[in-house]
């Protein structure tokens, strides 16, 4: 039976994992960091988010009150949905190159391309 | 960071791999349970309530009616800023989970890894409430008469601990009658 090396295959997902984060680093170091945006049609909500999903910024304009929360609360959330998408789909087409564009992690951390006729593409209808 | 003890590998080859299959067989099941934690943060007023998961992404917001009068430029940041709360929770949430099915110190090498320390591990995090403080602020929520007052309680059970002892004959226990 062939001895089961561990140190060798350590070492070699070791370099692997290495590789794969710097190439992601550089790709990250021109890009800079990854935000997912969506505004509401008349721009009085805008939202943005980090990979995965997190808020990392709302605007409201004075108008945007007008309708009360609950109305605002669903907008918000319907909008960081859009920017959630729309970041995953930039993550997606920073990392594929490095990782492959069927790479299981990917699809598992959400981080997938939104199709051109997409009601959720940034440039949709343009 | 706390150092890592020195013991010595007694293991054989064959129980190591054993070891490495059941690792990779449990760290399949990591990623669902990751994927069901969620957190859920409000502020101290009340008036936002956010619900995330472990990745952050948003899955229920709600503004209390009065929300609004925050004014339009602090209530932005103020969700902002409950989210974050939110997510730390999920976080915990997601370790807790894949701490049962793989044991404190897998998880605790899973942070490492990830480089996303399970926020129950800070110097600084919030020891909690206690029981009758939470149960106090939850009947103050649902806006329910307070529950009956612990003290009280348990003044009750002492006097009818008191007059069991009072009873008790401890030959009672002896086996050989």
């Amino acid at each position: 039976m062939a001895e089961f090396d561990i140190d060798l295959a350590s070492a070699r997902v070791a370099e692997q994992v290495e590789r794969t984060a710097r190439e992601a680093d550089e790709r990250f170091a021109r890009s800079g960091p990854v935000v997912g945006r969506a505004e509401s049609g008349d721009g009085g909500v805008r939202v943005e988010v980090a990979p995965g999903g997190l808020l990392t910024g709302i605007t409201l304009s004075r108008s945007a009150l007008r309708y009360g929360s609950a109305a605002l609360a669903e907008q918000i959330l319907e909008l960081a949905q859009r920017a959630t998408r729309r970041a995953g789909d930039r993550m997606y087409h920073q990392l594929a190159p490095v990782l492959g564009p069927d790479d299981e992690n990917l699809k598992s951390l959400g981080f997938e391309p939104i199709p051109e006729d997409d009601v959720d593409a940034e440039y949709y209808g343009r | 960071m706390s150092t890592v003890d020195q013991v010595p590998v007694t293991s054989t080859t064959r129980e190591l791999i054993d070891q490495a299959r059941a690792r990779q067989d449990a760290l399949a099941r990591v990623e669902s349970l990751m994927a069901q934690a969620r957190g859920t943060a409000h502020d101290v007023d009340g008036t936002i309530e956010v619900t995330v998961d472990a990745r952050g992404k948003l899955h229920r917001l709600w503004l209390a009616p009065d929300a609004v009068n925050w004014g339009h430029d602090r209530l932005g940041p103020l969700i902002v800023e409950v989210s974050q709360a939110a997510m730390r929770e999920a976080t915990q949430d997601s370790y807790n989970k894949v701490a049962l099915l793989l044991g404190e110190d897998m998880t605790y090498m899973i942070e490492q890894m990830s480089g996303m320390p399970a926020p129950a591990r800070a110097q600084d995090d919030d020891p909690g409430m206690t029981v009758e403080e939470f149960q106090r602020q939850r009947a103050q929520r649902l806006g329910e008469a307070p529950p009956e007052a612990p003290a009280q309680a348990s003044t009750v059970d002492d006097d009818d601990e008191d007059a069991y002892w009072e009873s008790f004959d401890p030959a009672s226990l002896r086996s050989d009658r």
